[in-house]
């Protein structure tokens, strides 16, 4: 049985039912916020995916505003473990651009070295002196 | 007004000498100089009368947590305000959010992801309403921090509670934000999870450079990325802190920072954003 968070959203392909595969539909927005944040949202929202019985599961960011990275990064692991862990067919539909950047950002990360060491000051101050200083 | 409890320790709350970000945690840490805290402390907010994020917030969630009582400030403007803005409970619920003109306290608790995630875009959704009309692409310098910074909390932390409280300033022309937790902060955090012993002023270090705890190249953006965007895109400032040391960042200067006698369990990160009037890329800087 789905989970019920995900009954309002659901529907049934005609084409399917002969085969019994099902595909949810997921808005985002709806189900976790117009701007996306936490990794722990992600992660919940995983785990409800895992345990529906869908197979076809669409990832609709119509309404979404932003995602953050860390959350696009929760995201595309989620992506990662569904699809080969749970052979599940995800599909993303529908990110505007902004998270669209977002998520491509992440996608690209992981197939990229690591960025340069960034320069970090290391000219200690004590706070109160800070204070001080015009 | 005073909270609620019997009291032995007053602590005068002073208002910040200098108008920069970092100034704005003083008055905190003038107050965590007097002593330890406990639910026999009262912070005596009567003089103030003007009150920033990075002043308040850190003052709430001691009040939360310790129990300590507090009085309000005699002006009735700041005490009022401090009213509207749900002083110092916070809310914890979007749709009480919705109905609101001013940004209230957020109260960001573990226990129910969704309302989180909810409040924390409404959170973001006020800041923008109070900062309308914006350029294009401003948005995203308004939620990426704030989105940043709140999964921290509850990635990091091992804390069930954490807060977010945001300020326009229109004869200023800025925005002040803070988010902070009472948590085990940067430096047991890379103690327990990766075996590594640092000190705070390290852990703050690393943190900024973007070591993950997780033990993944892949993690640990999202401060580093925050800062670039405000200090260099945006010409504002950031703040951060955990245990007895910090960072601020601003143009042309950034600078680590130590607390003598005082430690912060848990982070602290503030930001400054003036008033964005060109279109805004985030995306030039995400890694």
């Amino acid at each position: 049985m789905l989970p019920s968070l995900f009954r309002d959203t659901m529907y049934l392909r005609n084409a399917d039912m002969t085969n019994k595969i099902q595909t949810i539909r997921v808005d985002l927005a709806e189900k976790l916020a117009p701007c996306i944040s936490t990794r722990v949202a992600i992660q919940v929202l995983r785990n409800e995916l895992v345990a529906s019985s869908a197979k076809n599961i669409v990832l609709d960011f119509q309404h979404v505003e932003s995602v953050s990275r860390s959350a696009a990064h929760e995201l595309i692991l989620t992506l990662f473990d569904l699809t080969n862990l749970f052979h599940k067919k995800v599909a993303i539909e529908n990110p505007n651009d902004g998270v669209q950047a977002v998520l491509s950002a992440v996608t690209d990360r992981s197939i990229k070295s690591k960025p340069e060491e960034r320069y970090v000051s290391q000219k200690t101050i004590d706070f109160e002196e800070l204070c001080q200083l015009a | 007004m005073v909270g609620s409890g019997n009291y032995m320790a007053s602590i005068k709350i002073n208002a910040p000498n200098g108008t920069q970000l970092h100034n704005q945690f003083a008055p905190v840490f003038q107050a965590l100089k007097q002593g330890p805290i406990s639910s026999e402390t009262e912070f005596d907010l009567s003089a103030l009368s003007f009150l920033s994020p990075l002043t308040t917030l850190p003052l709430v969630s001691l009040i939360h947590e310790i129990g300590c009582s507090f009085k309000m400030p005699t002006n009735s403007q700041v005490s009022s305000y401090l009213d509207t803005v749900s002083f110092p409970t916070g809310i914890s619920s979007d749709f009480v959010a919705r109905g609101m003109t001013y940004i209230p306290i957020g109260r960001l608790s573990a226990g129910d992801t969704a309302a989180n995630e909810r409040l924390i875009s409404e959170f973001g959704q006020l800041i923008l309403n109070k900062l309308a009309p914006l350029p294009l692409g401003a948005a995203n310098a308004i939620h990426y921090p704030i989105g940043e910074m709140t999964t921290n909390i509850f990635d990091h932390s091992k804390k069930d509670t954490g807060w977010m409280f945001g300020q326009y300033f229109p004869k200023k022309k800025y925005l002040d934000v803070c988010i902070l937790d009472r948590g085990r902060g940067f430096r047991r955090c890379y103690e327990e999870e990766l075996n590594l012993v640092v000190d705070d002023a390290q852990a703050v270090d690393l943190a900024l450079r973007g070591k993950s705890s997780k033990k993944s190249d892949e993690r640990g953006f999202g401060i580093w990325t925050t800062k670039r965007m405000i200090v260099e895109g945006l010409g504002g400032q950031c703040f951060i802190l955990s245990g007895s040391a910090g960072y601020i960042a601003m143009p042309g200067n950034e600078q680590p920072f130590t607390l003598k006698d005082v430690s912060w369990n848990g982070v602290i990160v503030a930001f400054r954003i003036p008033d964005i009037t060109q279109p805004f890329d985030h995306t030039r800087y995400l890694e």
